[in-house]
C-alpha cells in the first residue's frame, strides 16, 4: 500500500477536534478510564497528522521521552504492518522529523511554561505545529480559567489540541450530553468529546462521540478499538 | 550501477542538559548540526535537550555548547543507528572520491 492510500482509508480521518463552524484553534478530548487506550488513540491522532505532513508536538505530563517515543514506534509498526505499507522505514524517519516530544513533571506543568517551549520551538526554526496531543493532564485539579486560556492559545497559534482525560468509575456526575467527570463543566470548551468505553459481550472498546466531529456522524460508521492492539478499526455495521 | 549503493552515517543519541533560558539555544544549535530533535524534560531548573545528530557533525561540539550556554550546559551521547546521509552529502563525497581516484 502507498502512503496516500493509507491516509484515505486510516479510519481515524473521521475525526476532526473542530466545532460545527471548522475554525482552526479547536480543542479536542479523549475520555477513558484507566488503561482504556487514550494515549494509543493520542497518538494514533498524531500520526494520522504527521502522515498528512503536518507538524506536531506530542505533550506528555509525567512519562519520559523514551517511554513516549515507543508508543509512535509501535503504533506505526502495527499500521504499517497492517497495512503492508511500502518503504515504511523512509516514512517513519521523514515524518518523524515534523514531531517533538516535550514532557513535563506532573508538579512543574503549567500553560506559560508550555507557551514559552512553543515559543522556543517556532523562533528557533525547529518546528511550527499546527497539531498538539496533550497527555497526561490533570482535570481534577486544573480550573477552568487555564483550558480557556489554553483554548485562546491555540487560536492564537493556529494548532489544535487534543487532550486525554481519566474519568473515575467511583464518580457518578455526567454533563446532559454525558460527559463524565471531571470534564462535565468544562466541555463546551471542547468541539469534539470522544468517550472510549469497553463493551460487555463485545471484544471490542466503544469510540463513542459525545460531542462534534461532525464527519463522523455524517458517514454513519463506528468506530471502535481493539483491545489487543489499541488500533482504531473501522465498523460498517 | 544497478544496485543503486547508498552511504550510511552513523547517528548519534545526543542528549544535552542545561538551565531552561538556554533551551531554544541548545534546540538551534543541534538543529543546525542536522540534528533531529526528539524531545525535551523539564527537570526542576534543567532541561534536557534529546536529539539524533550524525557523528560527523559533532566535532567542536563541546566548544560550541560551551559558548553558547556560558559554560552552563554538558552532553552525553551514544551511538544510535545508521542511516543514508542525504542526497547533497553523498553528492559532496563521490565527488571528493572522484577527484582523489584521477590523481
Amino acid at each position: 500500500m502507498q502512503k496516500q492510500e493509507l491516509i484515505e482509508k486510516n479510519p481515524i480521518r473521521h475525526l476532526k477536534a473542530e466545532d460545527e463552524s471548522g475554525k482552526s484553534g479547536a480543542m479536542g478530548l479523549v475520555m477513558a478510564r484507566a488503561g482504556v487506550g487514550k494515549t494509543a488513540l493520542l497518538v494514533q491522532i498524531a500520526l494520522d497528522a504527521l502522515l498528512n505532513g503536518r507538524q506536531v508536538v506530542h505533550v506528555s505530563v509525567g512519562q519520559t521521552i523514551e517511554k513516549t517515543k515507543l508508543w509512535y514506534d509501535d503504533m506505526f509498526k502495527d499500521i504499517a504492518e497492517g497495512a503492508k505499507l511500502e518503504n515504511a522505514g523512509e516514512i517513519y524517519d521523514s515524518i518523524m522529523r515534523n514531531r517533538m516530544i516535550i514532557t513535563f513533571n506532573e508538579s512543574r506543568f503549567n500553560r506559560a511554561k508550555l507557551e514559552e517551549r512553543l515559543n522556543d520551538l517556532i523562533q528557533q526554526n525547529v518546528i511550527k505545529p499546527s497539531c498538539m496531543v496533550v497527555d497526561g493532564f490533570d482535570f481534577a485539579v486544573t480550573p477552568r480559567g487555564v483550558l480557556e486560556e489554553m483554548r485562546e492559545m491555540a487560536s492564537a497559534m493556529g494548532i489544535q489540541i487534543w487532550f486525554s482525560a481519566v474519568c473515575h468509575s467511583d464518580d457518578p456526575q455526567t454533563s446532559a450530553i454525558g460527559t463524565p467527570a471531571p470534564c462535565h463543566e468544562v466541555e463546551d470548551l471542547f468541539g469534539t468529546v470522544v468517550l472510549l468505553q469497553p463493551v460487555s459481550n463485545s471484544d471490542c472498546i466503544d469510540l463513542k462521540v459525545i460531542k462534534g466531529s461532525a464527519e463522523i456522524s455524517k458517514c454513519g460508521k463506528l468506530l471502535k478499538l481493539d483491545p489487543m492492539t489499541f488500533m482504531i478499526r473501522e465498523d460498517c455495521k | 550501477m544497478k544496485a543503486k549503493p547508498v552511504i550510511m552515517e552513523p547517528i548519534m543519541k545526543v542528549a544535552v542538559e542545561g538551565p531552561s533560558e538556554f533551551q531554544g539555544s541548545i534546540m538551534g544549535s543541534l538543529n543546525q548540526r542536522r540534528g533531529m530533535i526528539i524531545g525535551t524534560s523539564e527537570e526542576d531548573a534543567y532541561t534536557v535537550v534529546e536529539a539524533e545528530v550524525p557523528l560527523s557533525e559533532m566535532f567542536g561540539y563541546s566548544t560550541d555548547l560551551r559558548s553558547l550556554t556560558q559554560g552552563k550546559a554538558e552532553f552525553t551521547m551514544e551511538f544510535a543507528t545508521y542511516r543514508p546521509v542525504p542526497k547533497s552529502v553523498s553528492e559532496e563525497l563521490v565527488s571528493k572520491a572522484q577527484k582523489k581516484e584521477k590523481k
